[in-house]
């Protein structure tokens, strides 16, 4: 069959084949997958930081809720989300917790995190947590970009306008909008990542 | 021309596919406890909740095209597969068995189709060994299958060692990087002892001035050496199905979803295989008027094949080490 198709289509036809074993290759591996949804929290001077809340699969969660919920009462105690943050989240700091903020384009490094907690709804594990990052919004127009993916892309981290909400807004003027960055790529440039664009100014 | 396109594809090839890293979520270093920062600030952003504007959301908008959509789509469906299987496995026991069984195993073979064109699986080292070797479509089918099997059972092996063994010693044992590093040490320690071998030979063809390389057929102890090097890194994937399936205790189903999310795996793996075995195939009936050129072509790229599954192995040792 080969023989019969001409050289130009055979090259493309190795192009093509390429290109999809090299972009699957590299996209189509995480092993944990999370729905993350965003919460900004505002206060009179303006951004006062970002409740993150990760969803995480149901085949995950269940080996988690197994690992970790030692007195099996489908909920986590203090000290089980102590172990589990000990042992499966402060790592995360390594990797920014997954989250890369950019304010009117320069990054805001994330130095700590607040508020971790780990929950069990429905058979399934959330982890929700706070990133204090104070941003003084006035009447000119405030940029801010907040992009949510794991480099090594073990895990699939996915993000929708849904997922977005605002707490004590009522004084600012909130544009947002949920991409694939096209313009941002990652894992060996095959990748785009979610990323929730915020256009901010006071009223 | 010709030799300069397969020459970049295969590099570019190479080059993207680096092995996924471990769990980062999972910390093998101790934390202490009181870095844990808990202050009061949840209840004041709940308090601050109850005044609610609406912000303006803007639709997101389509970027990419087709091949974007394609991986996407890719995450997406392992994601739907495993929360299938989740659900199915935890409603084994109201819905009696036999029907939720063979879905979970049928699903657990599409999951291994659509797992294995992801990173980890070594497809870039099944693909260059078969460009180093007679092409024959029976071995590429042969090794793509053996590798999948050898990969999922490793996983499969590793599962149940934590779940019967480590987790009884340990007060913490999800994290499997420990148990998997030194298999990804030995196993990459092996590619690279492969390839340096497959050189060692065509390098002494080269200067003996080989007349026909075609001869040389893939043995089946060298697919099989292969296929064990590029398949002893536990699958995650398999790691994970099998653990959900052991804490909800179906030990025997375990095994059988391994094994049919192998054949997935082996279907995705023997296809690399065959494109590998087809390229160089077709790349020889063009050339196939010209004896010399054939021959010269054949050892450079097998040439360039050893090197390149050389060169996996070592990007990836040294990744792990």
């Amino acid at each position: 069959m080969l023989v019969l198709i001409s050289e130009k289509k055979f090259w493309l036809s190795i192009i093509g084949l390429f290109l999809l074993i090299s972009s699957n290759n590299l996209q189509a591996h995480p092993h944990v997958f999370i729905d993350a949804q965003i919460k900004v929290y505002f206060d009179a001077n303006g951004v006062k930081g970002y409740k993150i809340t990760w969803t995480f699969d149901k085949m995950f969660s269940e080996l988690m809720i197994d690992e970790f919920d030692d007195d099996v009462d489908d909920q986590f105690n203090e000290q089980e989300q102590k172990l589990i943050y000990q042992k499966a989240f402060s790592n995360l700091k390594k990797f920014d917790y997954f989250t890369k903020i950019l304010i009117d384009g320069k990054p805001f490094e994330i130095k700590y995190i607040t508020n971790f907690k780990a929950q069990i709804h429905d058979e399934v594990m959330t982890y929700s947590f706070f990133i204090p990052c104070s941003i003084a919004i006035s009447r000119s127009e405030k940029s801010v970009k907040i992009y949510t993916y794991d480099e090594s892309y073990y895990m699939d981290v996915s993000l929708t306008n849904s997922a977005i909400s605002f707490a004590n807004s009522n004084v600012y003027n909130i544009t947002y909008q949920v991409e694939e960055d096209e313009n941002k790529r990652y894992y060996f440039d095959q990748i785009n990542p979610f990323v929730l664009k915020l256009s901010l100014r006071k009223k | 021309m010709k030799y300069f396109i397969v020459f970049a594809l295969v590099t570019l090839l190479g080059i993207s596919s680096v092995l996924g890293q471990g769990n980062p979520m999972f910390s093998t270093e101790e934390t202490p406890s009181d870095s844990m920062i808990s202050i009061s600030l949840d209840e004041d952003l709940e308090a601050a909740d109850t005044i609610q504007t609406k912000p303006v959301m803007m639709e997101s908008e389509e970027h990419g095209g087709f091949f974007k959509s394609l991986l996407r789509m890719n995450a997406d469906y392992q994601k739907m597969l495993r929360s299938n299987i989740a659900d199915r496995g935890k409603a084994i026991d109201s819905d009696g068995g036999m029907m939720a069984v063979s879905w979970i195993l049928l699903i657990s073979f599409l999951y291994g189709i659509i797992h294995s064109l992801g990173p980890g699986h070594n497809k870039v080292v099944v693909f260059s060994y078969f460009l180093t070797q007679k092409p024959k479509i029976r071995d590429g089918i042969l090794m793509g299958n053996i590798t999948a099997f050898i990969h999922a059972l490793s996983g499969l092996t590793v599962a149940l060692m934590i779940f019967y063994v480590i987790k009884e010693t340990t007060t913490y044992s999800f994290d499997q990087s420990q148990v998997g590093r030194w298999t990804m040490v030995f196993s990459f320690g092996f590619i690279i002892i492969i390839g340096l071998f497959l050189l060692v030979g065509y390098l002494k063809d080269y200067f003996k001035g080989a007349q026909s390389l075609d001869e040389k057929a893939s043995s089946k102890k060298s697919i099989l050496a292969m296929a064990f090097s590029v398949g002893i890194i536990p699958c995650p994937g398999t790691m994970i199905l099998t653990s959900f399936l052991l804490t909800l205790g179906f030990v025997k189903l375990s095994v059988f979803a391994a094994l049919f999310m192998a054949l997935g795996m082996g279907f995705t793996i023997s296809m690399i295989a065959l494109l590998s075995v087809l390229i160089k195939k077709q790349l020889l009936r063009f050339l196939k008027n010209d004896q010399q050129v054939v021959t010269k072509f054949q050892l450079g790229i097998s040439i360039f094949g050893s090197l390149l599954i050389i060169f996996i192995g070592v990007v990836f040792l040294l990744g792990v080490l």
